[in-house]
């Protein structure tokens, strides 16, 4: 059986467009058919499945966000499969490998960075960057990540931050940034 | 190699190189200065930066799926209470299997319990700055550090401390999000409806949001609906007046 295919609908526009329930329904919409199909082929407990299904969520916004996916050639079930299914491929030994390649097509999931939340304890300085956002106001702390990761405009920060105009999203963004980079200076010296 | 401090306008061109969103003719202009010692530097600092906040981000993503999921498991171990199988309810497993067989291969409408953990998330700290490395902790900055690690046991004993000093401050807001995260939704209620009337109060709309939450997962669409219908119908730039009008049309679809 494939995977169950459900509507694209205008899933990469609605992300662009600033919606970060985005990834909240594509979890709630897809995971019980996601650990029916799973259940099957992998001898894991519903806890590692969904566990791996919350990483294949993750790695597919991540994709989109960061334009490795600019448009679906199939439904995101079938990308959300294809990630966790590679996911689990590396975590179960016990897996059944019959029927698997049919069924979701790896080429199209060629760009999703498998590896996550790896890269924050790299070095001394990203620890010292990681410090230091987690120092700034709550504020600072959601307009950043909503520019720099969720990549939104100016415009929908506006809109999700009841800001009153995008130069006012503009100037927040750089005192933001310019906070951090002086936190970061001082805990440096 | 130059050593030249680097400019805000270098500045903003790296960050448009690393975020994708190079105009015309900067990608060669990049290309050339790449070769610069400071421009060089700052690349990679902004490049740290970014992996920090993405890491960050995708941590914050995952946190929130397994509360999703939590709520999800929550709720259906409650659905589930034991009983015999007596031939009615063999009968009624038997309807219950081609009715799920049925939702299997159509699109579901997803229930309010579904509804509520898709929207549902604490609402953030606006209250008190929390500088974690700050030497003193007050036990108000102490709260929000519970607050914001989710342990919300621990941060609901600060709150009710804190509204025995002053009953009526803004934490009260705070303590309802933190009963609704304890899934003591029903004490939330009343709290978040007393602030969603006070013409002024600066967390009316988003006391409207989570009390239409909280009617979600009791089963109270009706009410739900009213105060959506109030969010969706706010000025534009309203708190989640967006999230607020897609939720109504999840619900609407689902009468039908």
């Amino acid at each position: 059986m494939k995977p169950p295919q459900t509507s694209q609908s205008d899933l990469l526009l609605s992300i662009k467009a600033g919606r970060p329930e985005a990834y909240r329904e594509l979890y709630g919409q897809h995971r019980s058919d996601f650990l029916r199909w799973a259940s099957k082929r992998f001898d894991l407990d519903q806890d590692e499945l969904t566990d791996v299904f919350q990483d294949a969520v993750v790695a597919f916004y991540t994709a989109i966000v960061e334009e490795r996916i600019t448009s679906l050639e199939s439904s995101p079930a079938a990308y959300l499969f294809g990630i966790a299914r590679k996911m689990l491929l590396k975590k179960s030994s016990l897996h059944k490998r019959t029927n698997l390649v049919a069924e979701v097509d790896d080429s199209m999931i060629e760009q999703v960075d498998l590896k996550l939340y790896q890269k924050m304890e790299a070095d001394h300085q990203s620890q010292l960057i990681r410090q230091a956002i987690d120092q700034l106001g709550s504020s600072c702390q959601k307009l950043i990540r909503l520019f720099y990761f969720h990549r939104y405009s100016t415009e929908a920060i506006k809109e999700r931050m009841g800001y009153n105009s995008s130069d006012v999203v503009r100037s927040q963004k750089l005192k933001c940034i310019k906070q951090l980079r002086k936190i970061v200076t001082k805990r440096n010296t | 190699m130059s050593n030249q401090p680097i400019s805000e306008a270098d500045k903003e061109l790296i960050e448009r190189y690393l975020l994708k969103r190079l105009k015309k003719g900067e990608a060669e202009q990049v290309a050339t200065r790449m070769t610069e010692e400071a421009f060089a530097r700052e690349v990679k600092w902004q490049q740290q930066f970014l992996d920090v906040v993405k890491s960050q981000s995708q941590q914050d993503i995952k946190k929130e799926l397994q509360q999703m999921e939590n709520k999800l498991q929550g709720a259906s171990a409650t659905e589930s209470p034991a009983r015999s199988l007596r031939p009615f309810w063999l009968l009624a497993a038997a309807v219950l299997l081609i009715l799920v067989s049925l939702w299997f291969f159509y699109p579901r409408t997803p229930t309010t319990d579904d509804l509520f953990a898709m929207y549902y998330q604490p609402y953030p700290n606006e209250l008190v700055k929390v500088e974690r490395s700050t030497p003193k902790i007050s036990a108000q900055q102490q709260t929000f550090i519970h607050y914001q690690s989710e342990e919300f046991e621990a941060a609901l004993e600060g709150f009710d401390q804190w509204l025995i000093d002053s009953p009526q401050s803004d934490a009260r807001f705070y303590k309802a999000i933190t009963l609704m995260s304890l899934d003591r939704t029903t004490e939330a209620i009343p709290i978040l409806e007393s602030i969603a009337a006070q013409q002024g109060h600066r967390f009316r709309q988003a006391a409207k949001w989570y009390s239409a939450l909280a009617y979600l997962q009791t089963d109270q669409a009706a009410k739900a609906k009213v105060l959506l219908e109030q969010l969706s119908a706010a000025p534009k730039g309203s708190f989640n007046r967006k999230a607020a009008k897609e939720l109504l049309a999840k619900l609407m679809e689902g009468n039908q």
